[in-house]
Formats: C-alpha cells, sequence, structure tokens
C-alpha cells in the first residue's frame, strides 16, 4: 500500500507541474492582451508612455520567464495576487463565488446522480420494455437539448411568464432578508438553475448505470439468487444495483473535480454569481492572474478528485487494490 | 417508490404554485435599474465604462458644468460664470450650499485640488482636457478663475461638463488612486453598497444642493445576459435597463402595457473599416467601389428592423449641428463594378472575382466581433455585397480581444495592423466632439491615435492642422464639413449606420426619466429632481396614438395575461393528470406479466 501510495502520489506531482505550466502559457497565449481592460475604454487616447506605465505597474513588460517565476512563487506563497479586471484580490472574489458554485452545482450533481442510478436501474431491470424505450427516449430528448435552451425556456414559462421563480441572482441580497426568509430566497433562486442543471446532466448518469446494471444482471451471481427464490426488490437493489454503482462513483468522483468549475453557460442564463461565470469573463478580458487562479482551483480539485478516487477504490471494490 | 415520486412532485408542485410575485409599492422608495456589467469601484479612477459606468459615477460626483438632454453644457456646480473675449480667462462663481456626503463644504480649493491631482495622476479621460489650463486661482470659498494657455473650443465640454470634482479631505491621502474603493462625492446619491458581480445599492443623498431626489433608493442589479435582463423587467423584478433593446424585440416592449419604451437616436457608428495600408485597399479606387457595394439602407431596414440611421459618408451623424447635408450615402453596384472596371480590377481568369492591376488574386478577409449577432449579420451581408461585385472576401468572427489585437495592435496606431476589412464601431464620443475627425483620419500616429486603418492624405492632414488652429464656431463648422466631403469621397472608411437607442422602464414604478440624445435613459438627469425638461420620449407622433389606444389594449391584455395564466394552470394539472395515469398504468401492466427478464 505504501508504495502504491508513493508511485501514485509523484504521478501527482508531476501532473500538478505541468499542470501549473500549461495554465501560465495558455492565457498568454491567447491574442491579444488585457490592456484595454487596465486601462479602460479611453485606450485610444492614451501616450505609449501611458500605456507603457500600465504594462509596467502589472509586470507585464517582463520576460515571459520573469513573468514564470513570479507566477510559480505566488502559487507558493498562497497568493493568487489581483484581478486585472475586478482590481480586487483574487481571493475575495473566490470566496464570494464559491459557495454559489458549490451550491449549485454540488446539489445538482448529488441530485442528477440520484436520479440517475434510480432510473438507471428501473431501466435496467425492466430491458426490452415499454417503460425502458419510454425512460431511454426520454433521457436522449433531455441530454440533446442545450443547457442554454433549456434554462431560457425555463426563465420564460416560470419567471417571466407565470412568475413563480426570480428571473436572476442567487437571491435577493439588497433586501437583507434574514434567517428563514433568506433560505426561501435562496431556495427560490436555485430551482430554476438547478432544474436546468439536473436537466442536462442526469442522462450521462442513468445511461451509464443502466449500462453497468444490464451487466451486472447478466452475472451468474444473479441467476443464482433468482433460482433460490430470493425476493426481487432485494435482488434488484441489493444484489444488482450495488454492484453496478461503482462506473457510477467513479463518473461521480471526477465530476466533484469539476463542480469547483461551476456550470459557466447557466450561471449566464441566469445571472448566478458563480465561478463558471467568472472564468468565463477572466477569459474575455485576458485576466491572466484570474484566468490562472479558476483554473488551477479546477485542475486541483480535480487531480484532488482523482487521488481520493483512487484510495476509495480499492474499499469500494476490493478486488481493484489487490 | 413510484406513488413517493408521484406524491412528492405534487407536493412540489401545491409548494411552488402559491409564490408569487409580491406586487409594488406605488412610492418611488426603491428603484431596481439593471445593468450590464460590474462597473468596480464607482469612483472616477476606477469605473469600466463610459455608458453607463461613468453616468453612475455622475450620480455619486458633480461636475462644475453637465450636459443637458441635447449635449449642450448648462452649469451645474457653477452658479454664474464669466468668459472673457480672449476665450482664455473662466471666472466661477460655484454654489455655497454644496456638501459633501460626510457634510463637509465643498469649495473652490476642492476644484482646484482636483484639477491638480488629475494631473498628477493622469487619467487619460480627465487628465488630456486639462492640459491647456495655465493656472488655477481660488479667490474665496466660492470663486476660482481658470486661465489656459491657448483657447480651447471643446473646454466647456471637456473638462468642464465631464470631469468629476473630488473631495480634498479624501483625495489627498491617496497615492495610489487606480486600487481606491472610496465613492465618497457630492453628488445626488450616496453609495451604500457593492457587492462584486451582483449589484450596487446608492441612496438618496437629502442635503443635495439642487433639492432632494426623488428616488430613496437605487438599486443597480449587474445582469449580463441581456435576455435575461429583459425577461426580468417584463416580469416587473427591475425597473429599467441600461441596454438598448434588440431590433426584434422592441414590439413585443411596446406590446407590453406595464412598460414605456423611449427611443432616440444612438451616437454609435457602425462602420466598414478599410486597411488603407495595404494593397489593393491603398487604391482609392477600390476603396469607393466598396463604398458604392454596399447597401446601407437595406443593413438598417433587414437586420435593424429600421431601428437606425443610415451611415452618412462622411461620418458624422445627419442630427449633429456639424452634419454636412449635401453629402448622401451612395449605393450603385454597377457603378461599382464600373469603378472597378476602370481602375484595371478585372476578371481575368473566369473564376467570378476580380484579380489585381498585375492579375493576381485578390482574397480579403473581413473581421468582425463573435459577441454581436448584429454585427455578424452586418459584415455577412456586406461581404455577400463585395462579393456581387467581384471583391472576394470572407467573413471572419472572432472573440473581441482577437479582432482588436489584428485591427489595432495595443491600441496604439503605430504598432501597425493585421486585416484587410472589418466591421468595426466607434462610441459616442466620437460622434460628441466633431474634432475627433482628426484623430479618426490624420496619418501622423501621434494626432490621427485612432486612424486604425492607416490611411494617410497630406491634403486631410493640411485640414486637421487647420482646424485645430480655429477657434471661430462658424469657420470650425466650415472646416468640419469640409473633412467630411473629403472622407466622403476618399472612402477609408465606409460609415454603415447608426443603431437608434431603445430604452425601457416601468412608468407606474418611475416616470422621470430623460433620454439624452446619443446616450439614452440611464443618465444623472433622469434621477435628480426639479424640473425636468419635457417627455423623454422621442417619437412624438406615435407617442400620441398609443396613448390614445392605451387603455384599451391594457384592459385586453390584462384579462388576456389572466387568460394566459388559466391555461397554464390547465395545461399544468392536464399534463400531471397525465403523467400519474401513465405511471399507475404502467404498475397494473407489471402486475399482470410479472417478470420479463431477457438477458
Amino acid at each position: 500500500m505504501g508504495k502504491f501510495l508513493a508511485s501514485k502520489f509523484l504521478q501527482y506531482v508531476i501532473v500538478i507541474f505541468l499542470m501549473l505550466t500549461l495554465n501560465f502559457l495558455l492565457p498568454r497565449l491567447m491574442p491579444g492582451n488585457p490592456l484595454i481592460f487596465l486601462a479602460g475604454e479611453d485606450v485610444g487616447f492614451m501616450s505609449s508612455a501611458e500605456k507603457e506605465a500600465i504594462l509596467e505597474k502589472h509586470g507585464l513588460n517582463q520576460s515571459i520567464w520573469q513573468q514564470y517565476g513570479t507566477y510559480i512563487k505566488h502559487i507558493f506563497t498562497g497568493d493568487f495576487g489581483y484581478s486585472y479586471q475586478q482590481k480586487r484580490p483574487i481571493t475575495d472574489l473566490l470566496m464570494e463565488r464559491l459557495p454559489w458554485t458549490l451550491l449549485l452545482t454540488g446539489l445538482g450533481l448529488v441530485i442528477s446522480t440520484v436520479i440517475g442510478v434510480l432510473f438507471g436501474t428501473i431501466s435496467a431491470w425492466r430491458r426490452g420494455t415499454k417503460t425502458d424505450a419510454n425512460l431511454l427516449t426520454m433521457f436522449m430528448f433531455l441530454s440533446a437539448m442545450p443547457s442554454f435552451w433549456v434554462g431560457m425556456i425555463l426563465v420564460s414559462i416560470f419567471a417571466a411568464q407565470l412568475g413563480w421563480f426570480p428571473v436572476f441572482g442567487a437571491e435577493a441580497a439588497w433586501s437583507n432578508f434574514k434567517g428563514v426568509d433568506r433560505f426561501i430566497d435562496i431556495v427560490e433562486h436555485l430551482v430554476l438553475p438547478l432544474t436546468t442543471l439536473v436537466l442536462i446532466s442526469v442522462t450521462s448518469t442513468f445511461m451509464i448505470m443502466r449500462y453497468s446494471m444490464l451487466n451486472v444482471l447478466g452475472e451468474d451471481y444473479i441467476m443464482m439468487a433468482k433460482a433460490k427464490g430470493v425476493k426481487e426488490k432485494v435482488i434488484k437493489y441489493k444484489h444488482a444495483m450495488r454492484n453496478a454503482l461503482l462506473p457510477v462513483a467513479t463518473v461521480f468522483m471526477l465530476s466533484l473535480g469539476f463542480t469547483l468549475g461551476g456550470a459557466t453557460v447557466i450561471e449566464t442564463v441566469f445571472a448566478y454569481p458563480g465561478v463558471g461565470r467568472l472564468m468565463f469573463e477572466s477569459v474575455l478580458s485576458r485576466d491572466y492572474p484570474l484566468i490562472q487562479a479558476t483554473f488551477l482551483i479546477i485542475t486541483f480539485s480535480v487531480v484532488i478528485a482523482n487521488f481520493l478516487a483512487d484510495l476509495l477504490y480499492p474499499l469500494l471494490d476490493p478486488k481493484v487494490g489487490k | 417508490m413510484k406513488k413517493v415520486i408521484i406524491s412528492s412532485w405534487l407536493i412540489l408542485a401545491l409548494i411552488f404554485s402559491s409564490f408569487t410575485v409580491v406586487s409594488a409599492e406605488p412610492s418611488v422608495q426603491t428603484l431596481k435599474v439593471g445593468i450590464s456589467k460590474d462597473e468596480n469601484g464607482l469612483n472616477p479612477y476606477t469605473y469600466v465604462t463610459g455608458y453607463p459606468g461613468l453616468d453612475l459615477v455622475n450620480l455619486l460626483y458633480d461636475n462644475l458644468f453637465h450636459l443637458d438632454k441635447d449635449n449642450k453644457p448648462e452649469p451645474w456646480l457653477v452658479k454664474e460664470y464669466q468668459i472673457s473675449y480672449d476665450v482664455l480667462t473662466y471666472e466661477f462663481k460655484t454654489h455655497e450650499n454644496v456638501k459633501w456626503h460626510d457634510g463637509k463644504p465643498l469649495t473652490s480649493e476642492d476644484v482646484k485640488f482636483t484639477i491638480d491631482y488629475f494631473n498628477q495622476h493622469p487619467k487619460s479621460r480627465f487628465t488630456n482636457p486639462l492640459k491647456t489650463i495655465a493656472s488655477t486661482t481660488v479667490k474665496d470659498e466660492t470663486n476660482l478663475t481658470l486661465v489656459l494657455s491657448k483657447a480651447d473650443p471643446n473646454f466647456m465640454l471637456q473638462p468642464l461638463a465631464d470631469l468629476p470634482i473630488l473631495p480634498k479631505h479624501i483625495w489627498s491621502n491617496v497615492t495610489n488612486p487606480d486600487d481606491e474603493t472610496n465613492a465618497l462625492g457630492s453628488g445626488p446619491y450616496m453609495m451604500v453598497e457593492h457587492k462584486s458581480g451582483q449589484y450596487y445599492t446608492m441612496k438618496a443623498n437629502s442635503d443635495y444642493f439642487k433639492g432632494e431626489p426623488p428616488i430613496g433608493e437605487l438599486i443597480f442589479p449587474i445582469i449580463e445576459d441581456t435576455t435575461a435582463m429583459f425577461n426580468a423587467l417584463q416580469a416587473g423584478e427591475i425597473d429599467a435597463i441600461s441596454t438598448s433593446i434588440s431590433p426584434e424585440l422592441v414590439n413585443q416592449f411596446e406590446s407590453n402595457p406595464s412598460l414605456k419604451v423611449a427611443r432616440g437616436p444612438g451616437y454609435s457608428t457602425t462602420l466598414f473599416q478599410i486597411n488603407a495600408e495595404k494593397y489593393p485597399m491603398t487604391e482609392a479606387s477600390f476603396r469607393q467601389a466598396i463604398d458604392h457595394a454596399i447597401d446601407k439602407q437595406n443593413l438598417v431596414d433587414t437586420i435593424l428592423l429600421g431601428f437606425a440611421e443610415v451611415g452618412s459618408p462622411g461620418f458624422i451623424h445627419p442630427s449633429s449641428s456639424y452634419h454636412n447635408n449635401e453629402l448622401n450615402p451612395v449605393f450603385d453596384p454597377e457603378k461599382a463594378k464600373q469603378i472597378l472596371d476602370e481602375a484595371g480590377f478585372l476578371d481575368t481568369n473566369g473564376d467570378g472575382f476580380r484579380e489585381d492591376q498585375e492579375g493576381k488574386k485578390i482574397d480579403l478577409t473581413t473581421l468582425v466581433y463573435s459577441n454581436n449577432p448584429i454585427r455578424i449579420r452586418t459584415a455577412e451581408l456586406v461581404s455577400e455585397a463585395l462579393n456581387q461585385v467581384g471583391i472576394k472576401n470572407t467573413v471572419k468572427a472572432m472573440d473581441a480581444t482577437t479582432v482588436d489585437s489584428l485591427m489595432w495592435p495595443d491600441f496604439d496606431v503605430s504598432k501597425g495592423r493585421d486585416f484587410d476589412l472589418g466591421v468595426w464601431s466607434w462610441s459616442n464620443t466620437m460622434q460628441l466632439f466633431p474634432d475627433r475627425m482628426v484623430e479618426l483620419f490624420h496619418s501622423d500616429p501621434a494626432v490621427g491615435s485612432v486612424n486604425i486603418g492607416g490611411y494617410k492624405n497630406a491634403e486631410f492632414d493640411q485640414l486637421g492642422e487647420k482646424l485645430k488652429n480655429t477657434y471661430d464656431e462658424t469657420e470650425r463648422t466650415n472646416l468640419i464639413k469640409e473633412m467630411q466631403a473629403f472622407v466622403a469621397g476618399e472612402a477609408p472608411i465606409v460609415p454603415l449606420y447608426y443603431q437608434e437607442i431603445v430604452n425601457a422602464y416601468n412608468p407606474e414604478k418611475y416616470d422621470g426619466f430623460v433620454f439624452q440624445v446619443g446616450k439614452g435613459i440611464i443618465n444623472k438627469l433622469s434621477f435628480v429632481g426639479g424640473e425636468k425638461p419635457e417627455e423623454p420620449v422621442v417619437n412624438d407622433e406615435t407617442d400620441e396614438e398609443e396613448k390614445a389606444t392605451d387603455k384599451d389594449t391594457k384592459t385586453n391584455t390584462d384579462t388576456a395575461s389572466k387568460n394566459n395564466s388559466g391555461i397554464y394552470w390547465i395545461g399544468g394539472i392536464a399534463l400531471l393528470v397525465i403523467v400519474g395515469y401513465f405511471l399507475l398504468r404502467r404498475k397494473k401492466e407489471k402486475d399482470n406479466n410479472q417478470d420479463d427478464f431477457d438477458f
């Protein structure tokens, strides 16, 4: 086990180092630079000296190696720096956005996994019946819908027309709700984006679960259990479903890593203040420090989730560790 | 299991059906105005966009003068003023009872401090216009004299009606203004809170020297997706929006009885930019052919559905007093072909497209921002029109920063350019200051700082020099008209259209909006008390008709919307019943034919 961990650890160190470098290079490989976002709209009327001064202030006229050095140094001191565009410490920005993103994508992941697993089980159990065909059609239909479209439809029906839910935002923060009122307000704001997220992401879990369940149902021990006269429910949920969950668990762990990246499209449609939107804006505005910080968070959380999955797998499936 | 699912669905449906929009109070205690971008700290150094960012700054700060709804400067902090005959000495007397938000008085010392501070810590928009000021003398608390080193015809517009006055007692301690978050000013509203990416709140400054502002609390939620913004306005969650409504939605908004639409000319100019430095665009004949090939009226009709003014070939907006009325947009594809034929751009190899004068292939690229559907459609129509007359080109849509980096590398025209053609747009300041014509086409990068096509013509340069040294208003107007005629003939750019600004708001919440020409309803005049200069709605004729029919449509649509929600209810219940029936039947079927495993 120790050797296993050590080799895994080394692998992760290399992966992280590569990611850090790519993370630094990618934004700088994009055409254009953040000048207009540093200088504002009047950039066209500035003298070269003024522009030069702005670049110098942000260390953008240094050589790429110097910039890389500062970047690595800052990462090890945990200093993400200032956002060019928002002119605020990036740590503050992320701390504001992360809770909302976790609320939305975390809940979305849990709910879509639960739904996907349940229906995947049902569908596989009744393979070839009408139920199976209907479920398959429905989930394929769901996965074919683009998220922005689902979001816009939901908004126009349930928010704009019926007025049941708010159109935008994560809470009516300016209302200064406290306690239960605030909770209700947040839930109201959450319903539509969360529904959208679940609708578009549930299919993959469903498909994996259904396929994996079908495999398990083909195993001899299921036949054996049936022959013994074990109750259907017990076979379905105890013998088959639990064993079929393994691939779903892998996908879950992987997705868990990506939850910190938020759901860019949905966050944009619902003006939800999550990390995804922050990342999108930072790319458009060539906000190098912010791009690096958001990408870095995603990288790290994916790597960590992977690592956890590696650790958990032997526990879930004793066959793997040996 | 299924029962659980069905019942939980029903419970959910019941819970959510009880949510309704809370109806708003009639008085103007709070007004929510949607904006599309976070503007950072709202002080003169840190705001982001010219509109609405600077307009929000102007709610917190005051200027000596202020632009009225027709963009003419009117005294604001200044009570009385005198300008000497040589237009070099300006004497001001400011209002006496002006206070900063913390209660300290605003005096001439603050004005002098502001001028010195912006000179010391440059912010180009505010600092550059200050360069003509030779001396600032404070006489007493309210009297101040400015002496200029040379006359400046735009001095009233910039800096006087543009420079926000900073409180000395706060900014004298600020050494790094770009990182300053303080937004304490003397304006009609005071900053309460800014939640990054979410909203700003301001409250009325009840001590304001022009009287208490009409709105108790102003909230500016940040909604980046324009569709979400329009939805929020229609759902009544916000009361006005800063974004102009896209042409295809104007009808929908006009037919909404709870909203009022204010329309007016916009000063942002969409044009077809030509790289005049690259052959064959260096040839005037080639550029003229491009101009003749494009049907500008068609762009306005099909893409903007009429909500725009056709581009004047001399760049200046037709509603501007500097506009040259003798110039008319041209469209004549046959003429375009003729010009190209005569200049030697012929289709020698018979592929349907013209080759250059030496018989080499011409294959151009038209760049356009990918985030703007209207501009993409424009680029496509223009590109098609050019292909029709035999100028081969293809549209390439890329993200804004990438297009900028090709057309205007480092925003410095002396650094060259790497494009052929492009759909481009200049913001409204270009039209507000017609002198900027010189900056647009002068060949010296130090003067022609926005000459992104690299156009060079000694004759135009001379006109530009002349304008700079002309102070007589009639002579200036004549020169600017001459320049327009020159541009129309040479076609370094092809102005396509000026998109109209269409704003919408909920008049029941607040009806005091003022439409500022070229900008829209989000401006200081909309949010201060006192007499309002007429109705904000610009299209008067249709307004009357609308009012006449307003009542009927209102009652009609009211019942219609009730019916509508009824339909939704019935539909929802029907759906639940169908789903329930379907699921229950499934269960029965399952009971009948127990196991149907097929491995």
